[in-house]
């Protein structure tokens, strides 16, 4: 029965988790009932734990990053299809049929139009104009097959799908030749401002169920796309344009935002018929689109951070300076922000510093971190790491700052504390890179040229916040020169090894250690990364073994902090010290098996198992011939023979091995009683 | 069966990076992959940044799900443990559980009143004198719920194993539970 209380336990938690009681599970299994009881007991009592609970705030801040990684993703995936072919199904589907263009009632000019793109799209020019871009001579081919498309397409739901894949079709477009350093015209950001445009007032044809689905979609094109255009520059021949697009941008995503809420709004907007998709003017940043009044923003509850919308005196409390250059910015005061009760209880704070980091919905400015949220105003220049900004926000109770205006000043000046810096990458996550040992603070606006790679050198140019460096450009180039030697592992610490009397940097994510546990003494063999001021990172090390492992019986004399006597010899407890009490309590009497790896004189147990309790008679120990439990299962095979005698302690011959990371169990535990309340004060990993 | 079709679907499409059956998976199992973390690097900021992570793993991920192979749950809390291992794995020193609990929402229900109710702080604490392992399987199990096939192939291991993890662990916190009143 003993043997198997760890299915009856597992029995009975099923029972207890169908509405059984304790006691009712106890009767069923009454030979077992005096060890079930505890362990049910204290089933019932984690059960019953109130469960932790995320922050709300936080749950939205991350739903938004995902989803726009998601967008990033889906849009990467579209540009690269799997299946060129697949650019031709508009030709092959059953859309393309005649009676299909009845209903569309199509001109005679769409008709020339068709026959034209027959024509020209053979199988060739459609696949290779799908991946064009707008500076491509094949272009043109993928516009006029997209509008094809768009005329083949009668059904409403698939319009507004065609329509957003349009629109992520030009968002790419524009985001690829910017990471390329191709130049951006003003007709690629009006026609991806146009399309982006269009797309919603596709969406507003779609029954109002399917619309939910389109507006986010729309939402995290239109988010991007401020983005993007915040990345393309501020060239004079441009930035007017730019401009504008930003605003159209804003409204449309204001509106988009009001009507997953509301979609009435989307529905009776001027802009579906009237407001044309085209951007303004090219040469003045005035007009600026102005938002209709009903699409203002509204209190209403939104799916990312809950920032209630700004005061009307808010922007009015961050005027741009008198340094500022406001002519291509659209002002805050076209989108006054809506008073809001709960605004009012909330407390705020002003303030100004560089913008040191950008990353989607969390901001670093001045060394404050504050979070954007959909409400959030952001004026001014377009924003950029090394600008300065002010900052209005609401203090929430946990302290978080919330957004409500952000005002970006013009880079006009370049900010004193550019530096540029050239080094062996270390490691590279999304928002933060170590070169040369340099913490970079990676946003949506750094240009980053190259693939980010460990171990390649990479020349950053920045501005320094602090102890960060907010990257504006990082260029990566080829791998760092690469030295190899061998020699004896003469110190070592956590980052610095000595190895043939050379010093290595250890960088976690680029150094990798094989072959057998690092000790001083033991040989290695070292691929190193050299850097232009000498310093060598450690690439690659095989350090060759000179451990032994050993195993030995005997009496628990002594118990410290760290140390063991056992039989007279002193014995490491380390965290990885797994201490097996099953048989026994470990305590000062207690005979025990002892597992460990020798080095120096010195051994540093992996696993102690009890195999008596103090006070038992060494004989008192379980028949290592005893059949182990069906709970066996849980350990690896890797256990010692159960049919071994005990080995005196001198028995075993330490043997030559290499050490493994985790110590496994020398014995498959056996359920045993426990002797008393016993929390094991060892480590236990 | 039909639970089973519909989640089915939902990969389907979040394989193709839909953001609706993204945004029903991140809302299905953001709070328990949060609580997984959570119990076992005990700071919710660092939870809330190793969710975060986790759940763009699995975007990254999503297009090599085989939806014949693991459940879609344990293959994200897979993707979980690894990131936890990854991360403490460059965090050698063990993870401080002074308890704080200032950004984690406190339920007024009286939590504390309840006799023989765990507090959630307490829970936090008992947890914490288990082996890794079983600390996952009695997060998994009884915090969320999952059954042991699940919590099985989420640990790589048999059904018979996790039960026998959740015995140990049940034998150790037992203890650790009456030392504690």
């Amino acid at each position: 029965m003993k043997a198997d209380i760890a299915a009856i336990l597992d029995r009975c938690i099923e029972e207890l988790h169908h509405g059984k009681t304790i006691d009712e599970c106890l009767a069923m299994y009454p030979d077992a009932a005096a060890d079930l009881e505890p362990l049910l007991r204290a089933v019932v009592r984690i059960r019953t734990a109130p469960k932790v609970q995320v922050p709300d705030s936080a749950m939205r801040a991350g739903k938004v990053l995902f989803l726009q990684e998601a967008a990033r993703l889906r849009a990467q995936k579209q540009q690269l299809p799997n299946k060129p072919w697949q650019h031709l199904s508009f030709i092959a589907s059953p859309t393309f049929v005649l009676p299909r263009l009845r209903p569309l009632s199509l001109a005679p000019v769409m008709s020339v139009v068709l026959a034209l793109v027959l024509i020209l799209c053979t199988a060739t020019t459609a696949i290779a104009s799908a991946h064009s871009l707008p500076d491509e001579p094949l272009y043109v081919v993928k516009l006029v097959t997209e509008q094809v498309q768009m005329a083949l397409t009668s059904d409403p739901t698939a319009r507004a799908d065609l329509a957003l894949a349009i629109a992520e079709k030009r968002l790419s477009e524009i985001s690829t030749l910017t990471r390329l350093g191709r130049k951006v015209d003003a007709s690629s950001i009006e026609r991806m401002s146009s399309n982006s445009r269009a797309a919603l007032t596709t969406i507003a044809g779609v029954e109002e169920d399917a619309m939910r689905p389109r507006l986010q979609r729309y939402l995290d094109i239109v988010s991007q796309e401020q983005a993007v255009l915040s990345q393309v520059g501020s060239e004079p021949t441009i930035g007017p344009v730019i401009s504008t697009a930003l605003a159209v941008a804003q409204e449309s995503e204001r509106l988009a935002e009001t009507a997953l809420n509301d979609p009435s709004v989307l529905k009776d907007s001027p802009q579906r018929s009237s407001r044309a998709p085209a951007a303004a003017p090219k040469e003045t940043p005035t007009p600026l689109p102005t938002p209709d009044p009903r699409h203002m923003r509204t209190p209403v509850p939104t799916p990312t951070l809950t920032i209630p919308p700004a005061q009307p005196t808010a922007t009015s409390t961050l005027p741009p300076s008198p340094t500022a250059t406001a002519t291509s910015v659209p002002p805050t005061s076209t989108v006054p922000p809506t008073p809001s009760p709960t605004a009012t209880s909330l407390p705020q704070v002003q303030f100004s510093g560089i913008i040191e980091r950008i990353a989607d919905t969390k901001w670093v400015v001045g060394g404050r971190t504050v979070y954007i949220g959909e409400q959030t105003i952001i004026s001014g220049a377009g924003p950029r790491p090394g600008v300065r900004a002010d900052v209005l926000a609401i203090v929430q109770a946990d302290q978080v700052l919330l957004a409500i205006n952000i005002y970006v000043y013009p880079p006009n000046d370049p900010p004193k504390n550019q530096v540029s810096l050239r080094g062996i990458i270390w490691s590279v996550d999304a928002s933060t890179w170590i070169v040369g040992g340099q913490t970079i603070a990676v946003s949506a606006a750094t240009v980053i040229n190259g693939s980010p790679v460990p171990g390649h050198i990479a020349n950053v140019v920045g501005w320094r916040a602090a102890d960060v460096i907010a990257a504006a450009t990082i260029t990566v180039g080829d791998l760092a020169p690469q030295v190899q030697f061998e020699g004896s592992i003469t110190s070592m610490s956590d980052r610095v090894w000595v190895v043939g009397g050379r010093t290595l940097l250890l960088v976690s994510g680029l150094t990798t250690i094989a072959g057998a546990q690092p000790a001083v003494g033991a040989r290695a063999t070292v691929i190193a990364l050299q850097g232009d001021d000498g310093t060598l990172l450690a690439y690659r090390i095989n350090v060759q073994a000179i451990v032994t492992e050993e195993e030995f019986e005997g009496f628990i004399q002594r118990i410290d902090e760290n140390v063991w006597t056992i039989n007279g010899r002193r014995v490491g407890i380390t965290p990885a010290t797994q201490v097996d009490e099953t048989l026994g309590r470990a305590q000062v009497g207690a005979r025990v098996r002892v597992r460990g790896i020798q080095q120096d004189g010195r051994i540093e147990a992996t696993l102690i198992r009890v195999l008596a309790p103090s006070g038992a008679l060494p004989t008192a120990a379980p028949s290592p011939t005893a059949a182990p439990s069906p709970t066996a299962t849980a350990t690896p095979t890797t256990a010692v023979p159960t049919s071994t005698v005990p080995v005196p302690p001198t028995a075993t011959a330490p043997r030559t091995t290499t050490v493994v990371a985790a110590p496994t169990p020398l014995i498959p535990p056996t359920p045993a009683p426990w002797p008393s309340v016993v929390v094991p004060p060892t480590p236990q990993r | 069966m039909q639970g089973q079709q519909d989640e089915v679907e939902l990969i389907q499409r979040a394989k193709a990076y839909d953001p609706d059956a993204l945004s029903t998976i991140y809302e299905r199992y953001y709070q328990g992959i949060y609580r997984y973390v959570y119990y076992r690097v005990g700071d919710s900021a660092l939870a809330e940044d190793l969710t975060g992570d986790i759940f763009v793993k699995m975007l990254h991920g999503i297009g090599s799900y085989n939806i014949q192979g693991v459940p879609f749950s344990a293959w994200l809390y897979r993707i979980a443990r690894n990131r936890i291992i990854d991360h403490l794995r460059r965090q050698p020193e063990k993870v401080d559980l002074s308890l704080e609990e200032a950004r984690v929402e406190t339920i007024a229900s009286g939590e504390a009143m309840l006799e023989n109710t765990l507090r959630r702080d307490e829970l936090l604490k008992a947890v914490q004198v288990l082996t890794d392992e079983q600390r996952q399987v009695i997060i998994l199990k009884f915090i969320e719920d999952l059954d042991n096939a699940t919590i099985a192939a989420i640990l790589h291991k048999t059904e018979g194993a996790v039960k026998s993890l959740q015995h140990r662990a049940l034998d150790t916190l037992r203890h650790y539970l009456d030392k504690m009143q």
